[in-house]
Protein backbone atom coordinates (compact mmCIF):
# COMPACT_ATOMS: atom_id res chain seq x y z
CA UNK A 1 0.00 0.00 0.00
CA UNK A 2 1.13 3.72 -0.94
CA UNK A 3 2.62 6.07 1.71
CA UNK A 4 2.02 9.81 1.98
CA UNK A 5 4.16 12.47 2.44
CA UNK A 6 1.39 14.68 4.09
CA UNK A 7 0.87 15.10 7.77
CA UNK A 8 -2.34 13.27 9.08
CA UNK A 9 -5.47 15.70 10.16
CA UNK A 10 -6.11 16.45 13.68
CA UNK A 11 -8.56 13.84 15.02
CA UNK A 12 -9.57 15.30 18.03
CA UNK A 13 -13.49 13.80 18.84
CA UNK A 14 -16.22 16.02 18.22
CA UNK A 15 -18.22 14.57 20.71
CA UNK A 16 -16.13 15.57 22.97
CA UNK A 17 -16.73 19.45 22.39
CA UNK A 18 -19.23 21.30 24.27
CA UNK A 19 -22.40 22.02 21.85
CA UNK A 20 -22.96 25.60 20.55
CA UNK A 21 -26.44 26.99 21.13
CA UNK A 22 -27.08 27.47 17.44
CA UNK A 23 -30.17 28.11 15.15
CA UNK A 24 -32.08 24.95 14.12
CA UNK A 25 -30.84 23.55 10.96
CA UNK A 26 -32.62 23.68 7.89
CA UNK A 27 -33.70 19.59 6.94
CA UNK A 28 -35.53 18.94 3.77
CA UNK A 29 -36.75 15.44 2.30
CA UNK A 30 -36.93 15.42 -2.05
CA UNK A 31 -40.27 13.79 -2.69
CA UNK A 32 -38.41 11.16 -4.94
CA UNK A 33 -36.51 9.89 -1.60
CA UNK A 34 -39.38 10.01 0.59
CA UNK A 35 -41.31 7.52 -1.92
CA UNK A 36 -38.03 5.54 -2.01
CA UNK A 37 -37.66 4.96 1.38
CA UNK A 38 -41.49 4.67 2.42
CA UNK A 39 -41.33 2.17 -0.72
CA UNK A 40 -38.91 -0.15 1.06
CA UNK A 41 -39.37 0.73 4.93
CA UNK A 42 -36.45 3.24 5.28
CA UNK A 43 -38.17 6.03 6.78
CA UNK A 44 -37.44 4.40 10.90
CA UNK A 45 -33.45 4.00 9.56
CA UNK A 46 -33.89 7.76 8.38
CA UNK A 47 -34.97 9.24 11.53
CA UNK A 48 -32.14 7.22 13.57
CA UNK A 49 -29.45 8.44 10.49
CA UNK A 50 -30.64 12.22 10.90
CA UNK A 51 -30.55 11.44 14.76
CA UNK A 52 -26.61 10.63 14.54
CA UNK A 53 -25.58 13.38 11.61
CA UNK A 54 -27.40 16.03 14.68
CA UNK A 55 -25.45 14.22 17.65
CA UNK A 56 -22.31 14.18 15.73
CA UNK A 57 -22.15 17.59 13.89
CA UNK A 58 -22.11 20.31 16.24
CA UNK A 59 -22.10 22.75 13.55
CA UNK A 60 -24.89 21.35 11.53
CA UNK A 61 -26.62 24.26 8.89
CA UNK A 62 -28.38 21.80 7.10
CA UNK A 63 -29.46 18.54 5.97
CA UNK A 64 -30.53 17.66 2.64
CA UNK A 65 -31.81 14.04 1.78
CA UNK A 66 -32.40 12.97 -1.94
CA UNK A 67 -31.71 9.69 -3.71
CA UNK A 68 -28.59 9.40 -5.59
CA UNK A 69 -28.27 6.27 -8.34
CA UNK A 70 -24.78 5.26 -9.80
CA UNK A 71 -24.46 6.98 -13.69
CA UNK A 72 -22.23 3.57 -14.29
CA UNK A 73 -24.38 1.24 -12.43
CA UNK A 74 -28.28 2.05 -12.63
CA UNK A 75 -28.78 -0.66 -10.08
CA UNK A 76 -26.55 0.63 -7.61
CA UNK A 77 -28.91 3.62 -5.23
CA UNK A 78 -28.88 5.43 -2.24
CA UNK A 79 -30.45 7.28 0.04
CA UNK A 80 -27.85 10.78 0.30
CA UNK A 81 -28.08 12.63 3.65
CA UNK A 82 -25.82 16.41 2.03
CA UNK A 83 -25.00 17.74 5.52
CA UNK A 84 -23.38 21.72 5.53
CA UNK A 85 -21.84 22.26 8.18
CA UNK A 86 -19.36 25.12 9.82
CA UNK A 87 -15.39 24.60 8.88
CA UNK A 88 -12.73 24.69 9.33
CA UNK A 89 -12.33 21.42 7.66
CA UNK A 90 -9.98 20.04 10.08
CA UNK A 91 -12.70 19.91 12.71
CA UNK A 92 -15.82 19.01 10.20
CA UNK A 93 -13.61 15.95 9.34
CA UNK A 94 -12.90 14.90 12.95
CA UNK A 95 -16.52 15.42 12.98
CA UNK A 96 -17.20 13.35 10.00
CA UNK A 97 -14.51 10.72 11.58
CA UNK A 98 -16.60 10.33 14.82
CA UNK A 99 -19.49 9.95 12.84
CA UNK A 100 -18.24 7.07 10.70
CA UNK A 101 -17.44 5.37 14.10
CA UNK A 102 -20.99 5.65 15.74
CA UNK A 103 -22.22 4.72 12.49
CA UNK A 104 -20.21 1.67 12.32
CA UNK A 105 -21.30 0.34 16.05
CA UNK A 106 -25.00 0.84 15.24
CA UNK A 107 -24.25 -0.33 11.30
CA UNK A 108 -24.08 -4.30 10.31
CA UNK A 109 -25.61 -3.55 6.81
CA UNK A 110 -29.04 -2.36 8.26
CA UNK A 111 -28.13 1.36 7.51
CA UNK A 112 -26.10 0.30 4.37
CA UNK A 113 -28.72 2.42 1.94
CA UNK A 114 -27.87 5.22 3.50
CA UNK A 115 -24.63 7.62 2.67
CA UNK A 116 -23.66 10.73 4.15
CA UNK A 117 -21.81 14.02 2.39
CA UNK A 118 -20.35 16.86 4.28
CA UNK A 119 -19.82 19.92 2.62
CA UNK A 120 -17.69 22.76 4.84
CA UNK A 121 -18.73 26.25 4.09
CA UNK B 1 0.73 0.21 -9.88
CA UNK B 2 -1.29 0.41 -6.61
CA UNK B 3 -4.53 1.62 -6.36
CA UNK B 4 -3.59 3.67 -3.25
CA UNK B 5 -1.04 5.59 -5.76
CA UNK B 6 -3.80 7.64 -6.87
CA UNK B 7 -3.79 9.32 -3.81
CA UNK B 8 -0.75 11.12 -4.51
CA UNK B 9 -2.78 12.33 -7.55
CA UNK B 10 -5.52 13.26 -5.60
CA UNK B 11 -3.51 15.32 -2.95
CA UNK B 12 -1.52 17.13 -5.77
CA UNK B 13 -4.64 18.25 -7.29
CA UNK B 14 -6.69 19.12 -4.03
CA UNK B 15 -5.66 22.71 -3.87
CA UNK B 16 -5.52 23.68 -7.63
CA UNK B 17 -6.80 26.99 -8.71
CA UNK B 18 -8.77 24.82 -11.23
CA UNK B 19 -12.56 23.38 -10.81
CA UNK B 20 -11.43 20.77 -13.17
CA UNK B 21 -8.44 20.02 -10.99
CA UNK B 22 -10.29 19.71 -7.69
CA UNK B 23 -13.26 17.67 -9.35
CA UNK B 24 -10.68 14.78 -10.66
CA UNK B 25 -8.77 15.02 -7.35
CA UNK B 26 -11.84 13.78 -5.54
CA UNK B 27 -12.30 11.37 -8.14
CA UNK B 28 -8.77 10.19 -7.83
CA UNK B 29 -9.57 9.84 -4.11
CA UNK B 30 -12.68 7.79 -4.67
CA UNK B 31 -10.51 5.26 -7.00
CA UNK B 32 -7.45 5.47 -4.79
CA UNK B 33 -9.90 3.60 -2.13
CA UNK B 34 -11.91 1.29 -4.48
CA UNK B 35 -8.82 0.42 -5.99
CA UNK B 36 -6.79 -0.31 -3.17
CA UNK B 37 -9.44 -2.09 -1.34
CA UNK B 38 -10.45 -4.36 -4.05
CA UNK B 39 -6.61 -4.83 -5.12
CA UNK B 40 -6.21 -6.31 -1.36
CA UNK B 41 -9.08 -8.29 -1.44
CA UNK B 42 -8.42 -10.16 -4.91
CA UNK B 43 -5.80 -12.32 -3.56
CA UNK B 44 -8.24 -13.97 -0.58
CA UNK B 45 -11.31 -14.79 -3.32
CA UNK B 46 -13.10 -11.85 -3.46
CA UNK B 47 -12.94 -9.91 -7.17
CA UNK B 48 -16.27 -8.50 -7.67
CA UNK B 49 -17.85 -8.38 -11.31
CA UNK B 50 -17.51 -5.41 -13.47
CA UNK B 51 -20.96 -4.06 -13.30
CA UNK B 52 -20.71 -4.14 -9.22
CA UNK B 53 -17.27 -3.07 -7.90
CA UNK B 54 -19.33 0.11 -6.72
CA UNK B 55 -21.10 -2.02 -3.97
CA UNK B 56 -18.10 -2.82 -2.49
CA UNK B 57 -18.97 -0.35 0.44
CA UNK B 58 -22.34 -1.81 1.28
CA UNK B 59 -20.28 -5.29 1.27
CA UNK B 60 -17.83 -3.83 4.09
CA UNK B 61 -20.37 -2.26 5.87
CA UNK B 62 -21.93 -5.75 6.51
CA UNK B 63 -18.58 -6.49 7.96
CA UNK B 64 -18.23 -7.85 11.57
CA UNK B 65 -14.70 -5.66 12.18
CA UNK B 66 -16.31 -2.16 13.42
CA UNK B 67 -12.77 -0.63 11.03
CA UNK B 68 -14.31 -2.23 7.96
CA UNK B 69 -17.78 -0.53 8.28
CA UNK B 70 -16.06 2.56 8.72
CA UNK B 71 -14.12 1.96 5.51
CA UNK B 72 -17.35 0.83 3.96
CA UNK B 73 -19.28 3.85 5.15
CA UNK B 74 -16.24 6.47 3.83
CA UNK B 75 -16.12 4.58 0.48
CA UNK B 76 -19.75 5.28 0.48
CA UNK B 77 -19.32 8.77 0.46
CA UNK B 78 -16.22 9.01 -1.64
CA UNK B 79 -19.11 6.93 -4.56
CA UNK B 80 -21.54 9.88 -3.87
CA UNK B 81 -18.98 12.64 -4.40
CA UNK B 82 -17.53 11.14 -7.16
CA UNK B 83 -20.55 11.38 -9.07
CA UNK B 84 -20.88 15.07 -8.86
CA UNK B 85 -17.52 15.51 -9.74
CA UNK B 86 -17.58 13.32 -12.58
CA UNK B 87 -21.02 13.45 -13.92
CA UNK B 88 -22.80 16.81 -12.72
CA UNK B 89 -21.38 19.83 -14.87
CA UNK B 90 -24.31 22.15 -13.89
CA UNK B 91 -22.95 22.40 -10.25
CA UNK B 92 -21.50 25.33 -8.98
CA UNK B 93 -17.57 25.59 -8.74
CA UNK B 94 -18.25 25.88 -4.47
CA UNK B 95 -19.24 22.50 -4.37
CA UNK B 96 -15.75 21.66 -5.86
CA UNK B 97 -14.03 24.02 -3.93
CA UNK B 98 -10.15 23.10 -2.38
CA UNK B 99 -11.96 22.39 0.63
CA UNK B 100 -13.77 19.87 -0.68
CA UNK B 101 -11.18 18.28 -2.36
CA UNK B 102 -9.70 18.12 0.92
CA UNK B 103 -12.88 16.72 2.86
CA UNK B 104 -12.42 13.91 -0.01
CA UNK B 105 -8.42 13.14 0.43
CA UNK B 106 -9.20 13.28 3.79
CA UNK B 107 -11.71 10.29 3.43
CA UNK B 108 -9.03 8.75 1.39
CA UNK B 109 -6.27 8.60 3.40
CA UNK B 110 -8.71 7.79 6.43
CA UNK B 111 -9.91 4.42 4.51
CA UNK B 112 -5.98 3.70 3.72
CA UNK B 113 -5.49 4.12 7.54
CA UNK B 114 -8.57 1.74 8.91
CA UNK B 115 -7.62 -0.72 5.92
CA UNK B 116 -4.51 -1.45 7.37
CA UNK B 117 -5.71 -1.61 10.51
CA UNK B 118 -7.78 -5.11 9.46
CA UNK B 119 -6.88 -8.33 7.80
CA UNK B 120 -8.14 -8.68 3.74
CA UNK B 121 -8.39 -12.32 4.66
CA UNK B 122 -10.74 -11.62 7.18
CA UNK B 123 -12.05 -8.98 5.19
CA UNK B 124 -12.61 -11.26 2.13
CA UNK B 125 -14.39 -14.38 4.35
CA UNK B 126 -16.62 -11.33 5.76
CA UNK B 127 -17.90 -10.01 2.21
CA UNK B 128 -18.51 -13.46 0.77
CA UNK B 129 -20.75 -14.91 4.00
CA UNK B 130 -22.98 -11.56 3.67
CA UNK B 131 -23.16 -12.17 -0.23
CA UNK B 132 -24.24 -15.74 0.64
CA UNK B 133 -26.74 -14.67 3.21
CA UNK B 134 -28.06 -12.32 0.55
CA UNK B 135 -28.28 -14.49 -1.99
CA UNK B 136 -25.95 -12.21 -4.25
CA UNK B 137 -22.45 -14.33 -4.38
CA UNK B 138 -23.17 -14.21 -8.43
CA UNK B 139 -22.04 -10.67 -7.97
CA UNK B 140 -18.39 -12.04 -8.03
CA UNK B 141 -16.32 -13.59 -10.15
CA UNK B 142 -15.97 -17.32 -9.71
CA UNK B 143 -12.66 -18.21 -8.07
Amino acid sequence: MGKLASEPVAEAGCALHARHAAATPAESVAPEAARFMSARGLSEAHERVKALVREEFPSLKSLATSVECDPDAPHVAAVRLRATVGGPVEKAMACKDAFDEALARDDGGRLSAFVVTVKVV
Amino acid sequence: MDGWDFLTTAESLAKSAHESDRRTSISRSYYASLNGVLCALRPHGVVAKRDHTHQLSEWLRACEDPNLRQVGSKLHTLWAMRIDADYRMELPASEFSIEQAQVAFHEARQILRLFQRTSPRSAAGDIRAYLQKVNSLMFLEKA
